[in-house]
């Protein structure tokens, strides 16, 4: 369901859908011929977080963008309909915290397992440091006590 | 007999993994099975880091990205902030972007010819590489004062005209860079066992290309035609004659293939470049030193444009202040290693390094 | 008259004044013969570690030179210093041995691929220079000998590989066998042709009769092929260079050493590429046994053959690239082995044509 269309700064026509339809939505634009996820990002507005997904096509230079709002970060996984989102699912969960439902495997991609919070979000504590470590068996640990990693 | 499953710890500290890429390899024998790419290593959140800093000192980050490519991400970065600023870039700085642009996609595919090589054990071929890059490097030298970290395409233009001794090495190095490319390929091309190790390894083939939003030689190895510079022409990409190489073998030969021509194209991309300069400013002068900090944007914009692995883009927020509200990136090496299991499961360990590097991910740029 | 290199110096020592032959015979013989061969050794392992030097430094400027470099150019006269100072530079490392390794083990590999290698410098007949067979080992099974000294290094390789308790490095001792499977039955079968042919066993023999008659890589050019790969993988540089493949397993069977113990596998490297120039040109291309034209320089005639081998092999690792393990394998069973068999096949046709049979 669109919610609002218009026109971004840059030129390009955005939609933004309601959340509950945001699969529906990806769907229909693929079969509609944007099989071609350019981007997914997201930008934390403070009340609630929107994410972009700014499709493309192999075969022409159309372009759209199609937003969707969030305030309880989670969202429905389109990680069935590119392969390419599950990087990108990844990515906004280790970076702005949002939470795909249904995607294969969703975990930290850049940050050590067990970061203390999600940096890209507005209210994330830059003065508070972390310091990593690894177990013995290789996985990552984090803490806040500067003699526990580095 | 049973085979034991064995499972390998590929990098972060291995010489063929281009920087800091960690692979977990699950191995039988000889062949693996699978293999989980682990990155992050090089994190470093460009993208928080450039909330903090006006949009023209944002420029430094893009620069420390793809180091090997700098000047197609410092462009990616400025024309997105243009377009969101409304700044006009004056004709001269146009071309002279678009000149720097394909020399540093030149000098980008030979560190690939280079270390691909490397990866499959022949040494010799990089010294080539290295010897014309150092000839490009010179030239961005010259402009920029900086042999990896430009910072040369600014806001509103770029930071320097050329110097007056530009034309005699700029002439000296088209001259027989043609030649000296095909002495290059030749090395690897008239091997027999470097022929053995690249045909039919690695086969990625269009549809999950696609389904992995694979751009750049990588995709056009695979037999889709897609260029940005020609599907949607940013600079003056539609006034320059020059073919996209497309191969249908979607095998590590065919990325090899495609490369090379890129940069017999992108070396006739330059040529005509330069002859087609005109004279005026090289910067707008509204946006010239000081001018850089007032520089301020309201909405979102996104720019799309080919650096040397594939789409490059940033997306920026603005909210009217001096400082971008959000930045994101669109990293081509990044979406280009996510299929890297798709590519080598099956295959051997050989066959494996020899992959990821006919991948060219650049760590800088991977993980941001 | 001919005398070899072990009666020049029982000679000196004699002259000199040891002379053990004369105090108490007969054990006073033995005793006279034993430090005569020690000294011998010595000087054959001197001229060794000298060699594998030499070898380096040209591999490292050739090297340099192909690649459009300048190579070592900053200790001593062009550099040529370069290699004590890296020699001392390893002797001053710390001499890591990680914790869960095979510490007896772990120690002992290295010299098994270095010893053997030196041992087998002692066997070649470096030819006559004037008056002196430069020849230290003159029984009858010098080649034998030779196959067996160089069956050795891959299983100090193998037990270096797993003592290392690292999952590179135990990757590294599987290709190590394979490989040492794959090229040594070839090698072997290639050189029964040639002891088909001269009818014995003997390296000095062998050269001898290549002098007289026709150097044998001209008879059987089908076995000196074969011979020549199995060499060149015998030394496990690149293109054959499987079980280090620095791109693949970082560096293979030796990942865990350092210091001393890793310089050692190092020397072992152009140690067997000087010893397999030497023995490729001794029992394919009539060796030192004498030069044409200026009689008394077989020596230098032999220093000659296996230089230019050396700078072939060199020439090869700089400009090939690193063949696949499973290609490899391929290689060596399905091309290698029938092609030394075949090679037999020549050689009975020959043998036969000499004795008048066909």
């Amino acid at each position: 369901m669109i919610l609002e269309e218009g026109v971004l700064k840059d030129g390009t026509k955005f939609i933004l859908v309601e959340k509950n339809t945001l699969l529906e939505e990806l769907k229909n634009m693929k079969n509609q011929g944007y099989d071609y996820l350019i981007l997914m990002s997201a930008v934390d507005y403070r009340n609630y977080r929107e994410v972009v997904y700014h499709l493309g096509s192999y075969r022409d230079n159309r372009k759209l963008v199609l937003k969707v709002r969030t305030e309880d970060d989670v969202l429905k996984s389109s990680a069935s309909l590119w392969g390419s989102a599950n990087w990108f699912e990844r990515e906004l969960y280790d970076l702005m915290g949002i939470r795909f439902e249904g995607h294969p495997e969703l975990k930290r991609i850049f940050l050590p397992e067990g970061w203390h919070g999600h940096p890209l979000r507005k209210d994330y504590d830059m003065n508070k440091e972390q310091y990593v470590n690894m177990n013995d068996d290789g996985t990552d640990t984090v803490s806040f006590n500067p003699e526990d990693g580095w | 007999m049973e085979e034991k499953i064995i499972e390998v710890n590929f990098g972060p500290q291995h010489p063929s993994t281009h920087g800091v890429l960690r692979l977990k390899v699950k191995l039988k024998g000889e062949t693996v099975l699978s293999a989980e790419p682990i990155i992050g290593y090089l994190h470093r959140n460009a993208e928080k880091l450039s909330e903090f800093n006006y949009y023209a000192s944002n420029t430094v980050f893009m620069d420390r990205l793809d180091y090997v490519g700098n000047h197609n991400m410092e462009l990616g970065y400025v024309m997105a902030v243009e377009k969101l600023a409304d700044i006009d870039v004056p004709e001269r700085a146009v071309w002279l972007r678009m000149l720097f642009v394909e020399l540093n996609r030149i000098a980008s595919h030979l560190v690939w010819a280079g270390t691909m090589g490397l990866d499959l054990g022949m040494i010799t071929p990089f010294f080539y590489t290295f010897r014309e890059r150092e000839r490009i490097l010179q030239l961005f030298e010259m402009v920029s004062g900086a042999r990896l970290t430009y910072n040369y395409i600014s806001i509103g233009g770029v930071y320097n005209d050329l110097p007056n001794e530009f034309d005699a090495k700029f002439n000296e190095f088209v001259e027989d860079f043609s030649s000296r490319l095909k002495e290059i390929e030749s090395l690897f091309k008239e091997n027999e066992v470097f022929i053995q190790r690249m045909k039919g390894i690695g086969i990625l083939p269009p549809e999950v290309a696609k389904s992995y939003s694979i751009t750049g030689p990588v995709l056009r190895a695979s037999g889709v035609n897609y260029d940005i510079r020609k599907v949607s022409p940013y600079l003056y990409y539609d006034k320059v004659d020059f073919d996209i190489p497309v191969s249908n073998g979607m095998d590590n030969y065919a990325r090899f293939e495609v490369r090379f021509r890129e940069m017999e194209q992108s070396l006739r991309i330059v040529k005509q470049v330069y002859g087609k300069l005109p004279t005026g400013e090289y910067q707008n002068p509204l946006y010239r030193k000081s001018g850089l900090i007032n520089i301020k944007g309201k909405g979102e914009s996104y720019v799309r444009t080919e650096s040397p692995r594939g789409e490059f883009g940033v997306y920026v927020v603005g909210d009217g202040s001096k400082k971008p509200y959000r930045v994101r990136i669109r990293s081509p090496a990044f979406q280009n290693l996510s299929a890297t299991n798709e590519m080598v499961k099956g295959s051997k360990i050989a066959d494996m390094i020899a992959t990821i590097s006919t991948l060219d991910p650049v760590f800088g740029e991977v993980d941001r | 008259m001919e005398y070899s290199i072990l009666q020049l110096i029982n000679f000196i020592l004699t002259y000199i004044g040891i002379n053990f032959s004369v105090y108490f015979p007969p054990y006073g013989m033995l005793v006279q013969r034993v430090i005569v061969d020690l000294i011998g050794g010595l000087l054959i392992f001197i001229a060794a570690a000298l060699t594998i030097i030499v070898v380096i430094y040209i591999f490292r400027k050739w090297m340099a030179d192909l690649q459009q470099r300048i190579g070592p150019n900053r200790v001593g006269p062009y550099g040529t210093l370069q290699l004590i100072a890296d020699a001392l530079k390893m002797f001053g490392k710390e001499d890591i041995i990680p914790d869960n390794v095979d510490p007896l083990l772990f120690r002992f590999a290295p010299y098994l691929v270095f010893i053997p290698l030196i041992l087998s410098y002692l066997l070649i007949p470096y030819g006559n220079l004037y008056h002196w067979d430069i020849i230290f080992t003159n029984v009858n099974v010098t080649l034998l000998l030779v196959i067996a000294f160089s069956a050795i290094p891959p299983i100090g390789e193998i037990i270096a590989g797993f003592a290392s308790n690292n999952k590179f490095s135990m990757l590294g001792a599987l290709r190590a066998a394979a490989q040492d499977l794959s090229y040594e039955i070839p090698m072997m079968i290639s050189l029964i042709g040639v002891i088909m042919l001269t009818g014995t066993f003997n390296l000095n023999s062998i050269s001898q009769y290549q002098w007289h008659y026709i150097p044998i890589a001209i008879l059987e050019p089908i076995g000196f092929l074969v011979f020549f790969v199995a060499v060149l993988s015998k030394m496990a540089v690149v293109p054959f260079d499987l079980p280090e493949s620095e791109s693949e397993l970082v560096s293979g069977f030796n990942v865990e050493y350092s210091g001393l113990r890793f310089g050692i596998f190092y020397l072992g490297v152009f140690g067997s590429i000087f010893f397999g120039s030497l023995f490729i040109s001794t029992v394919y291309l009539s060796g030192g046994s004498d030069i044409p034209f200026i009689p008394g320089l077989g020596y230098i005639w032999l220093l000659v053959k296996a230089f230019i081998f050396t700078f072939l092999f060199l020439t090869i690792w700089v400009s090939l690239p690193r063949i696949r393990v499973d290609k490899y394998m391929n290689f060596g069973w399905k091309y290698l082995l029938p092609l030394s068999i075949i090679n037999i096949l020549w050689t009975m046709v020959i043998v036969l044509a000499m004795h008048g049979v066909l």
